[in-house]
């Protein structure tokens, strides 16, 4: 009679699509959570980029200014907005981690911390 | 009791501190007799230690352990690389001081200092042979402090502006920031806390600079002179006469003092930038260490830096 601690064969086949369902849920939620933030750094941007687009295409001396503050701030904009779609990736890889951590821990590894992958 | 032995003491460093400290002092007395003395001269003078406190305090982030011989190491071994860095900043800046004191090439000459630049990174990888995740971030980060001096250098008096100011810093103090947490979290999970924390020294210290020489009364120092893209000036030249002063490359003293004072009427500005990459280096702690109050405590620190 087999050991009650060890997982069962309808155990092991549900596992996998388990863990794609969870990757996939995560990777949504990660993706939605990134864009949501992207609209959002974007609507409160856009009062200020408008301003400056509309000074930077006067005749005025001061559209020299607003044209390079305005080039600052779509910069910033788009890097911003790539450090968040990077946070949350991150966030959504932690997450998965975490989740599948108890399903397969390694023969020496402790349940509570990932291990180094380092190639040698 | 010096400021740096203040931050010391104030983030709980210390011990790990002097076990640093103690590992240097036997790494410098084992070295070759031959270049023994410029050695000792490059650790001379008061060092705040801030990559190692770096280092530590991303330990500690993310371990419950204390910090172990092995991080000391590495620690002693980034030591080594910035002085490393340091040795070859002043040469090309004809800097005739650091920390106080008489700069290497100033003191020993340029071949024993250049020699001892290469003894350094030398070492340094000897330290770590047996650590292959070390050897490959040490490899990165002096590849990436060499394309970033050569980066900062080539985009001097250019009308660029604060994003491309943030690229230079992001590569150069930000790399060395980043290999830091890296090493010192052993992941990659507080590596964008190191890059934000480097980029945010880089600006308190472009900013400080700046209030120094406004103590000072005002003045052309060797950023202004150079032509380099410090956080003040990237803001400066946003106004096009400002600009055409900072793109000129003479000496005219009159031309250096214009450009110096628009560069302080930034100072509150620039201050504003970096409470904005302070805000950004707390979210990366908050979200990504498991206790984050040492990393909370360095960016406190460094944030001080541009109001000394």
């Amino acid at each position: 009679m087999p050991a009650t601690d060890e997982p069962s064969r309808s155990d092991d086949a549900l596992a996998v699509p388990a863990l794609f369902l969870g990757g996939s849920a995560l990777f949504v939620g990660a993706s939605l959570r990134a864009m949501g933030r992207c609209v959002g750094l974007l609507a409160q941007r856009s009062a200020t980029l408008a301003q400056l687009a509309r000074e930077s295409m006067t005749d005025d001396e001061a559209a020299a200014t607003a044209r390079r503050v305005l080039r600052d701030e779509l910069l910033g904009l788009m890097r911003e907005a790539g450090e968040i779609a990077s946070q949350e990736s991150r966030a959504g890889v932690d997450d998965f981690d975490t989740m599948t951590r108890e399903w397969m821990p390694g023969p020496d590894e402790p349940a509570d911390r990932r291990q180094q992958r380092v190639k040698s | 009791m010096s400021t740096a032995e203040e931050v010391i003491v104030r983030l709980g460093a210390e011990p790990d501190v002097a076990r640093l400290r103690t590992r240097l002092d036997s790494w410098v007395d084992q070295v070759d007799p031959e270049l023994r003395e410029p050695l000792c001269w490059a650790f001379k003078g008061t060092q705040k230690h801030f990559r190692p406190l770096t280092i530590f305090g991303c330990w500690r982030a993310t371990h419950a352990e204390p910090v172990p011989d092995s991080t000391i190491e590495l620690a002693v071994v980034v030591e080594l690389m910035h002085n490393m860095s340091l040795i070859i900043d002043d040469i090309l800046d004809e800097s005739d001081e650091r920390r106080g004191i008489a700069t290497l090439h100033t003191r020993f000459g340029t071949l024993p200092a250049l020699m001892s630049s290469g003894y350094l990174v030398a070492d340094g990888f000897d330290l770590v042979a047996e650590d292959p995740f070390a050897v490959r971030h040490l490899a990165e980060l002096l590849r990436r402090l060499g394309s970033a001096e050569c980066l900062q250098w080539r985009l001097r008096r250019l009308p660029l502006g604060v994003e491309d100011w943030r690229r230079i810093a992001g590569e150069d103090t930000g790399s060395m920031f980043e290999v830091c947490a890296v090493l010192g979290a052993r992941s990659q999970g507080l590596r964008q806390f190191g890059h934000l924390l480097g980029v945010l020294y880089h600006g308190c210290d472009d900013v400080g600079d700046q209030r120094g020489l406004e103590a000072l009364g005002g003045g052309g120092e060797e950023d202004i002179r150079d032509g380099i893209l410090t956080l003040p000036a990237a803001l400066a030249i946003r106004d096009p006469a400002v600009c055409e002063l900072y793109c000129r490359d003479d000496d005219d003293s009159e031309r250096l003092a214009a450009f110096a004072a628009a560069c302080r009427d930034q100072l509150e500005e620039a201050e504003r930038v970096l409470d904005g990459i302070a805000d950004a280096a707390r979210e990366e702690a908050e979200r990504f260490a498991e206790d984050p109050e040492p990393l909370l405590a360095l960016i406190g620190h460094v944030r001080e830096l541009s109001r000394r």
